[in-house]
């Protein structure tokens, strides 16, 4: 499938991108995510050879490539129907596929809006149709929720899990992370173009997460919260419960069995990838 | 993927509105131009001023005096109009970064660029057909004459015309490859050859036929043969291309 070795571009004396391998896992939607400028467009390009590596070499073998990256490019004085029909005319595809892409990307009922008069939701949807065009093995989206309302990246998380289970591979770069988190199977996080670390479900927790305790006393509370506090471990009271900063609910209620101490309720929020991107971000900082 | 889709989508291209409004607005008033002059200088219907003298009889679409006035008056004229859309052609696909699209469709950088230059060709050889027929058909007035072998003789002509238009489309190609900004590559464009060629010519004329615009009258009016201006056009193309198969796109 798609393999990068070891890439490196270089913008004047800007490493934009800088020694970065991975493959992609096919029929999965790898994710790239970073801070402004860590590199993820420009990556994107190399993957989809429109820019070329001053070092290392992107594999493409045997895929076929549908991408759309950053804003959609299409000629402004022409019609939603007639710029994809100019690309379905240069792959040797026939005008059924036009339709048909249209009217998967709700833009049917708009295929003679010129592109210039359309809105930028449906500038971006008419992107994804572009990308699409000749249903390609591989699906390299930069950006593709920037743009769309809430509906629409419901849609595009829906259209990107149904392309998955058919065996397309979809590579995307992405800041707005919650909108495609259920469906994410690889993130390859990046900073200052390197690759940091790739992430992969269940994401980690944050070293500063916490556990929220709920005793049958008062008293036991505080009793426990001292306990804790003795041994080094920080807690935060929370009106009737007890915070406990850095252990996880097994651990909890653990410490509390074996002081005598009878906890009612546990809640322990669930890891997200936001935790997880800022958890390998703020390890490369410090 | 095909030579030939690609040419066809790219045809498609050259066909929307807003390049055939500027390419017909720019050919009409040029022809006007060239007609209003034209006329000023002729004693008469069918007489040119490059052969004064010469008696009233029906013109042949062949005669020497023809090729030598009125045709290559409206050719050279209507070449930068067709420069302009060779340039353009490459430049509005940086303009509105619509080279992404059309290579993630056609991924052969090789192929892309054959289907723009055989569509300009294509496009390039019906209008120094067209505009080679509407000069002489206004020139010529009621007095010309459309015999058959006169018309075939005169498909060499238009060859000959075709191949001065290709030749400066493919300096305005490269320099659309170069430049990547429409204004810019037109700017210099024009600046050669309305100002910069003018005045090396005036310091020094024998250099007129290593010149890009002398060239293009020489090959116009036959006075280099085909093959060298097929060769010359063919080098600046390869040049186009060299820079185009290894460049980075937005």
């Amino acid at each position: 499938m798609i393999a990068v070795a070891d890439v490196s571009k270089r913008y004047g004396r800007d490493l934009a991108v800088d020694g970065v391998s991975f493959a992609l896992e096919p029929g999965a939607i790898t994710a790239v995510m970073g801070p402004n400028g860590s590199g993820k467009t420009t990556l994107l390009r190399l993957v989809c050879g429109l820019i070329r590596p001053n070092t290392g070499q992107v594999s493409i073998a045997g895929a076929t490539l549908g991408y759309l990256i950053e804003e959609p490019a299409f000629y402004p004085s022409l019609s939603a129907h007639r710029n994809l029909w100019l690309l379905a005319r240069a792959a040797g595809l026939p005008r059924q596929d036009v339709d048909n892409l249209l009217e998967q990307v709700g833009l049917a009922r708009h295929r003679g809006l010129r592109y210039e008069s359309m809105s930028l939701g449906m500038q971006k949807r008419l992107g994804i149709a572009a990308a699409l065009l000749g249903s390609p093995s591989v699906l390299v989206l930069d950006e593709p929720t920037a743009n769309l309302d809430v509906y629409a990246v419901e849609w595009l998380a829906q259209l990107l899990d149904s392309l998955c289970a058919k065996g397309t591979t979809v590579l995307i770069a992405t800041q707005q992370i919650p909108a495609l988190e259920g469906s994410l199977a690889r993130v390859l996080v990046l900073s200052e173009g390197r690759l940091l670390r790739t992430l992969e479900p269940p994401w980690e927790k944050n070293k500063d997460s916490c556990v929220s305790v709920a005793f049958e006393t008062e008293a036991d509370r505080s009793r426990f919260a001292e306990t804790l506090r003795k041994e080094g471990v920080e807690v935060r009271p929370q009106g009737a419960r007890l915070e406990v900063v850095g252990w996880d609910a097994r651990k909890v209620n653990q410490r509390a069995w074996e002081v005598g101490i009878v906890v009612v309720g546990l809640m322990e929020p669930e890891a997200t990838l936001s935790e997880a991107v800022f958890n390998t971000l703020g390890s490369n900082e410090s | 993927m095909k030579a030939r889709d690609a040419a066809a989508s790219e045809l498609m291209k050259l066909r929307r509105p807003i390049l055939l409004t500027v390419v017909t607005t720019a050919s009409v008033l040029s022809g006007a131009l060239g007609a209003l002059l034209l006329q000023a200088m002729m004693p008469a219907v069918g007489r040119f001023p490059v052969a004064p003298g010469l008696p009233d009889r029906r013109w042949q679409l062949n005669d020497p005096e023809y090729l030598a006035s009125g045709a290559q008056f409206f050719v050279q004229q209507f070449s930068v109009v067709i420069a302009i859309v060779w340039v353009l052609s490459v430049t509005r696909e940086d303009q509105f970064k619509t080279w992404r699209t059309v290579l993630m469709v056609n991924r052969s950088r090789k192929l892309v660029f054959e289907g723009k230059v055989v569509s300009l060709l294509a496009v390039s050889a019906a209008a120094a057909g067209i505009t080679a027929i509407a000069s002489a058909w206004i020139l010529g007035g009621s007095g010309i004459e459309w015999s058959f072998g006169a018309v075939w003789s005169f498909m060499s002509d238009v060859l000959a015309i075709t191949g001065a238009i290709v030749f400066v489309g493919a300096i305005g190609f490269l320099l659309g490859v170069v430049v990547r900004s429409g204004t810019s590559a037109l700017g210099l464009l024009l600046g050669w050859f309305l100002i910069v060629e003018p005045a090396i010519m005036t310091w020094r004329g024998r250099w007129r036929g290593f010149l890009p615009g002398g060239f293009t009258a020489d090959l116009a009016r036959q006075n280099r043969p085909l093959w060298l201006g097929i060769l010359v056009a063919g080098m600046v193309l390869l040049a186009g291309y060299s820079i185009f198969r290894v460049r980075d796109f937005d």
